[in-house]
């Protein structure tokens, strides 16, 4: 059902419009990073750059927005719970644009080292898949206030999470091998942290939407429960 | 501490004892009924409030608390309202001693048309006999409890009709409590009032939990998330939900709450 105020009900579908937004830019900003990763595209690293510029901008104004319609509106239950957690959703989707920076930066410092191009091109390939097609889904569960998906989305953290360890053994395996490994190794560890950072905050935009939905926060479950 | 965490407050919401408790009340204005079928614990020393739309029968529901509708022919209750384990709809129940214990104010401040010392000392003398010195104890106490003491003092020969609308609720207020009732039932007390007099009967209102059982009936749903630790909320003579404010306003049970205090409604 709507609200009785046309205003508020379109308020809260601004909020969500920009934060949709963002999610489209983030969503191509990791694309790029992880193409610059493969290529050492110079203007790929320059438009993330760019790009990171704009997110930050839309996470001010979602904030900002949020902020007006709490003091105009005095929002309850699920209005009170999608303003909060979009604005929370915003303050993610930052975080995510700050790794994927920090990705793109790393990728063009080093495209030089010829080791360092067959590291990590071989291994952070598939975490950066699976980064990327997590926060696609998200967004798409945040679009949708979808909780299964959300859900989904959530399960396939330990995946990365996995893949991240898999990557650190094998980097040790390689730096002890041969220490003239160590650099490269070291910094395509960072490159598979700063991923796996990005699906840890994708993990926390899925959480959102189930307590937009559902009223129920699942974050921290197991400190809850303890 | 105005804050606490959710689970502390809930736990103290639904800690309570119950003051009083409604079992299947039904009320009816001659032909049309306008409670159905109400059952809920008014838990003591807490703030109930009750909300909902225009006619939804929240005023009704405070008005047979303390039986008031009995002024009015026509218009009966059945069921059973326990108060301190006696039937107060029965109709051998002492009505007198009913709202003695039950005190009563109303959505416009309606002072009687004498001085501010006699407003209180009039509803103290139906029911008891107190020298003049235990007189003038009884009315500065009652005018500090309802924050007026300070305001008034010097004035105490005034007329009532002479003070503010908010000093006006305050001194009704003070009216109320200094026959030292058990329960308070407040009928949308600030509706007449500007903000800052709402604000000084809120912050009133929680000062006076400590001692009294209280029931607000408020269209302000911002104020009854600021002032109670229970809500009801009644749509068409029926209860819908009954839950503690802190999780009604966050996450209400019933999809008709959630729409009612979202603005969605009708």
């Amino acid at each position: 059902m709507e609200h009785t105020s046309k205003q508020f009900e379109q308020e809260l579908e601004d909020i969500r419009s920009a934060l949709l937004a963002m999610g489209g830019i983030v969503e191509a900003q990791l694309e790029r990073a992880l193409q610059a990763i493969a290529s050492g595209d110079n203007a790929l690293v320059e438009a993330v750059i760019r790009e990171d510029k704009r997110v930050n901008v839309l996470q001010m104004d979602i904030d900002r927005m949020g902020m007006e319609t709490i003091a105009k509106r005095q929002p309850a239950a699920v209005d009170l719970r999608q303003i909060l957690c979009t604005m929370q959703a915003a303050n993610d989707l930052e975080r995510i644009g700050d790794e994927i920076k920090k990705i793109a930066e790393r990728a063009q410092q080093f495209q030089t080292s010829e080791r360092f191009q067959t590291l990590r091109l071989n291994e952070v390939r598939q975490i950066g898949v699976l980064a990327s097609g997590m926060l696609k889904e998200a967004l798409n569960a945040f679009a949708r206030l979808d909780v299964i998906a959300a859900g989904e989305v959530i399960g396939r953290d330990t995946a990365v999470d996995e893949e991240y360890e898999r990557i650190m053994r094998l980097l040790v395996t390689y730096m002890m091998e041969d220490p003239r490994c160590i650099t490269a190794g070291i910094d395509v560890a960072f490159l598979a942290k700063a991923i796996e950072r990005t699906a840890d905050h994708t993990k926390n935009i899925s959480e959102y939407v189930i307590h937009i939905v559902q009223g129920r926060d699942p974050r921290h479950a197991s400190s809850v429960n303890s | 501490m105005a804050f606490q965490v959710s689970l502390g407050e809930n736990a103290a919401a639904v800690a309570s004892d119950t003051k009083i408790e409604l079992k299947n009340v039904n009320f009816f204005y001659g032909g049309f009924q306008g409670l159905r079928d109400i059952s809920l614990k008014i838990p003591e020393k807490q703030v109930t409030a009750f909300i909902g739309p225009s006619g939804c029968g929240k005023s009704t529901l405070l008005r047979t608390l303390n039986r008031m509708y009995s002024l009015y022919p026509g218009q009966r209750a059945e069921g059973e309202i326990l108060f301190n384990g006696e039937n107060v709809l029965d109709p051998k129940h002492d009505l007198n001693a009913l709202r003695g214990a039950i005190g009563m104010v109303f959505q416009k401040p309606t002072p009687f048309p004498m001085s501010i010392y006699d407003n209180i000392a009039f509803g103290v003398k139906l029911y008891e006999s107190l020298s003049k010195s235990e007189m003038d104890d009884r009315v500065e106490w009652a005018l500090n409890k309802a924050a007026l003491w300070n305001e008034a003092k010097d004035k105490l020969t005034q007329s009532g009709l002479s003070l503010s609308g908010g000093q006006q609720q305050r001194l009704c207020i003070a009216r109320g409590i200094a026959v030292k009732p058990e329960v308070l039932l407040l009928d949308e007390p600030t509706s007449a009032l500007d903000p800052i007099s709402t604000a000084r009967i809120e912050e009133l209102v929680s000062e006076l939990r400590k001692d009294y059982t209280i029931v607000i009936v408020t269209h302000n749903m911002q104020q009854a998330a600021r002032v109670s630790q229970h809500t009801a909320y009644m749509y068409l003579g029926e209860l819908i939900e009954f839950t503690p404010t802190a999780q009604i306003f966050v996450k209400p049970k019933d999809r008709r709450t959630e729409d009612y205090i979202t603005g969605r409604f009708g």
